[in-house]
């Protein structure tokens, strides 16, 4: 079917074509819109992965480096290889051999901190010590994506600059966002004295939601010196 | 509004093909590395912390 032609010169734009060009703009912007969420659908997926994955290259290349320098002493001038993003640094690495993965741990839980690596909520303990190390994480493919794999028996890797720590896992649980006892230090009873050497990983549940809580509990079974190389069953 | 762009682009059809190809490139880019990284961190989705009823971590 052709559109007929206005007969009188000099007449821009006859009325239908003027709707027919609006509702092909809305149709358009429409469309144009729909790709966008495709494409930010594909970012989430793989982009923002690939991006945690190379500043964990990053981290990883600077806590080496960091404790490959004298321990104390005069300053050193490496202070030259600056983050190039602020990024508060616990000085542990966390191994997760099951998924074989390991992530440089940011101090800190806030968005900012967790952005690119799992974060130690600051209040807990430290690796090794009676208490609770607990850890948060993005339930992103370059984090802890995988997290609901782990089962109890699991080994769970903690590497600081002396020494290595094999925790194995106990529970797995699934808790309301709110549930901050599961980082206390006695998992489950914010009022108890701790006894024991725990490690807890909370990420959100399910993925891509954020209305749970997948929360792994984790006990110390043994720790060595880090320059006797890893221990059995971490991969390292 | 393509159709606008489409017939602005020059030097006959290769040049329309290429230029298109070349904004499609930019906005891209742009959405990829400027645009969606800042609109990732406003959404809750991925929380993996358990907050407190008063904000603070626990």
């Amino acid at each position: 079917m052709t559109v007929v032609a206005p007969a009188r010169r000099g007449t821009s734009v006859p009325p239908p074509s003027r709707v027919f060009a609006t509702l092909r703009m809305v149709g358009e912007l429409a469309v144009t819109a729909g790709l966008v969420l495709l494409l930010f659908a594909a970012y989430e997926f793989w982009g923002r992965p690939a991006q945690v994955d190379a500043r964990q290259h990053e981290l990883d290349r600077q806590l080496d480096r960091a404790w490959a320098a004298p321990p104390t002493g005069v300053a050193t001038p490496s202070a030259s290889a600056a983050p190039t993003v602020p990024f508060k640094e616990l000085g542990t690495r966390l191994w997760l051999p099951k998924l074989k993965k390991h992530w440089v741990v940011a101090e800190g839980v806030a968005p900012a901190d967790i952005r690119w690596a799992p974060g130690h909520y600051p209040a807990s303990a430290l690796p090794g010590q009676v208490g609770n190390f607990a850890v948060a994480g993005h339930r992103t493919r370059a984090l802890f994506w995988d997290l609901d794999k782990l089962g109890a028996g699991d080994l769970v890797g903690v590497q600081t600059r002396d020494t290595w720590y094999v925790y194995q896992v106990r529970t797995v649980e699934i808790v309301s966002p709110s549930a901050t006892e599961v980082v206390a230090p006695v998992p489950g009873d914010p009022e108890a004295t701790p006894t024991r050497k725990m490690l807890t990983l909370t990420t959100c549940n399910p993925r891509y939601h954020n209305n749970q809580r997948l929360i792994v509990h984790a006990e110390l079974t043994s720790e060595q010196p880090r320059s006797s190389g890893a221990p059995a069953g971490i991969g390292a | 509004m393509y159709g606008w762009l489409w017939r602005r682009l020059p030097f006959g059809l290769p040049g329309r093909i290429t230029g298109s190809l070349v904004l499609i490139a930019t906005v891209v880019a742009l959405l990829w590395y400027v645009v969606f990284p800042a609109v990732d961190s406003l959404l809750p989705v991925n929380d993996g912390q358990v907050t407190g009823p008063t904000g603070t971590n626990g």
